[in-house]
């Protein structure tokens, strides 16, 4: 069960989960418009090995290939709520090159892995395999990068009593001067969003319809396109329904901008309430939660500030291969 | 000294000597050997592991419908032992098998040394041949109409293997009898040595997951609870009265030997003649071949 029980959470943890964080910090004041933005100082975090495994295969896909989890350490290590690393050089004790441009596939949608309930996050760095004599990892180069938003106030806006929000936009000028367009969604809310994209998906076909009759045929492909594109619409929100647990916050993101780095939940009394991922689909995110969200909690709307960002660069040396 | 023959004849009798010299059981038809090596080294001790994936080769292996892989030693080359049987071990379960397979079957050592090259492996592969003996499908007519009542069949009962078709309320019964307590998961994490905070986080995820939906039988699932105490079950299959195929996207199955509660989602509802075909191992479709793997390279 032992070693079950780790791959399971393990598993289930980093499979196709992207960002969303318990660890967070508080911010009382909506963001404030982004000013000119202050470079900030790199945090005050060091980086260590905490974990090797080597995957050896005689079998060309998928391929042998060693991956390095990394641990977080120091005075700022606590306030990282994502993390990733990128590896610029990387070699074993007997000289073979380890590091793979463009080789390096990490956790989630875009590599950031989130802090958990028991420390900072664990970024994981993947390498090509070492010799099967290499005793050392004799050096290994990098940068990582971190998410702080405690460093910065603007970097998180706090939705007051969320759960009494759903299926209205939220109108808040920090949104709305992002350009950002926000709404919970119950149950209820989703089937009538499902409604709306079938109507939506019969007036693309119409107006197809229509543009063919009118360019007499020579609009060819173009109601199997408004088909698609409806069809495609009707899917991912029946596939927000059948994923959707009854724990779970639903969210319908408008982010042109990409200025949304994740999304947590607090108690009314600022306590984390603690998620296990994000899936994230067309236009949607559902924030997985572990236990139903409590009333009066609050969701907090984590954004990317330069402030709220930092990079660390590490070096390990002599780490001991399994 | 053997009296040599000249070499047309020697070339004249080979046919002959092949013919006497092939075994009534097929068994020496049947060669294993070790295809793809896979050496999983973890820092963390608990994770490592060697997998020896094997290919069946010989005229024989076309029959070959399910297979157990026994292994008795493994060491590598620096004579680090590899397989460690535990007191009470039982021999694992039948795996089903075909040439088609991918991957096929594997077995499953302690992780060798690092400065280890080779390993050795020895041991027995029983292969089930079901063309060996008739007794080996069993089937059930109609079975859906007896819900919640064990299957009647003498030959059930001599492989000491139970069978009952369940009615969906009783499934969810049953599930709910089988599930494990919160108390039993921490017990069994502390057996293991694992740290709380990983139980904490196995009990939440479990709740978590116990909130999504799809673990409902639908009106396409066929539910089944099976007790077979000597895995003699080698597989379930649900077919229309004609013998025709009822396809069977998805299976799940929760439990061990003693009761296992088994859903197989068909890809439509089943009619109410359906029969459901069980296969047997039985001791004739058994046939043991060596596992006798010498030197193999380790990545």
């Amino acid at each position: 069960m032992n070693d079950r029980l780790s791959r399971v959470l393990r598993l289930l943890l980093a499979c196709a989960l992207a960002a969303a964080a318990p660890v967070f910090a508080q911010s009382k004041k909506p963001a404030k418009k982004a000013a000119t933005p202050v470079p900030a100082a790199p945090p005050k975090i060091q980086v260590a090995a905490d974990s090797l495994f080597d995957r050896r295969t005689t079998s060309s896909f998928p391929r042998s290939g060693l991956s390095v989890t990394l641990a977080i350490e120091g005075e700022d290590a606590p306030a990282v709520q994502s993390a990733r690393a990128r590896v610029t050089r990387a070699i074993d004790d007997t000289g073979r090159n380890l590091f793979e441009a463009g080789g390096q596939t990490i956790q989630g949608s875009d590599g950031w892995q989130q802090a958990g309930e028991n420390g900072p996050p664990v970024p994981r760095i993947e390498l090509a395999s070492p010799s099967r004599k290499a005793k050392t990892l004799a050096a290994v180069e990098g940068v990582l990068e971190a998410y702080l938003p405690a460093r910065d106030p603007a970097a998180t806006l706090k939705i007051e009593r969320a759960l009494t929000l759903k299926d209205k936009p939220l109108v808040l000028p920090a949104l709305a001067s992002l350009h950002v367009k926000l709404q919970l969604l119950s149950k209820t809310g989703l089937e009538t969003e499902k409604k709306q994209a079938e109507v939506k998906k019969a007036e693309a076909k119409r107006k197809a319809d229509a543009a063919k009759k009118k360019a007499k045929g020579k609009t060819e492909g173009l109601d199997e396109m408004a088909d698609a594109l409806g069809e495609a619409l009707v899917r991912t929100i029946e596939m927000l329904f059948m994923s959707a647990g009854e724990n779970d916050l639903i969210l319908k993101v408008d982010d042109p901008d990409k200025k949304i780095f994740a999304f947590d939940v607090a108690g009314s009394d600022g306590t984390p309430v603690r998620s296990y991922g994000t899936t994230v689909l067309e236009g949607y995110q559902i924030v997985r939660m572990f236990k139903p969200i409590p009333e009066g909690a609050s969701l907090l709307v984590r954004l990317r500030t330069p402030r709220s960002f930092g990079e660390v660069p590490f070096t390990l040396s002599n780490v001991k291969l399994p | 000294m053997p009296f040599p023959l000249p070499l047309s004849r020697r070339s004249a009798l080979a046919p002959l000597i092949l013919l006497l010299a092939r075994p009534l059981s097929g068994a020496e038809d049947i060669k294993v050997a070790a295809s793809t090596v896979e050496d999983q080294r973890s820092s963390d001790g608990r994770m490592g592991s060697l997998t020896i994936e094997l290919a069946l080769s010989g005229g024989l292996v076309a029959e070959v419908k399910a297979l157990r892989v026994r292994v008795k030693s493994a060491r590598d080359d620096l004579g680090t032992v590899l397989h460690k049987p535990g007191k009470d071990e039982k021999p694992g379960e039948f795996e089903e098998f075909s040439t088609d397979r991918h991957p096929g079957p594997q077995l499953r050592l302690a992780s060798p040394s690092r400065d280890a090259s080779t390993v050795d492996v020895a041991g027995e592969v029983e292969l089930f041949l079901p063309a060996r003996d008739s007794g080996t499908k069993q089937r059930f007519e109609a079975f859906l109409g007896r819900l919640d009542k064990p299957l009647p069949s003498p030959a059930l009962k001599t492989a000491r293997v139970e069978i009952t078709p369940l009615s969906p309320e009783m499934y969810k019964t049953r599930q709910q009898q089988n599930k494990p307590t919160k108390e039993q998961i921490i017990a069994e994490g502390k057996k293991q040595g694992v740290a709380d905070a990983e139980i904490k986080q196995a009990l939440e995820m479990m709740e978590a997951l116990s909130s999504l939906s799809g673990e409902e039988p639908s009106e396409e699932s066929v539910l089944l609870e099976t007790k077979d105490p000597d895995a003699r079950i080698i597989s379930l299959d649900v077919v229309k009265r004609d013998g025709s195929e009822l396809r069977a996207p998805s299976r799940g199955s929760s439990g061990g030997r003693d009761v296992k509660l088994i859903k197989i989602d068909l890809a439509e509802k089943p009619p109410g003649d359906a029969a459901l075909i069980v296969t047997l191992r039985t001791p004739k479709s058994i046939v043991t071949v060596p596992l006798n793997l010498k030197g193999v390279a380790l990545p």
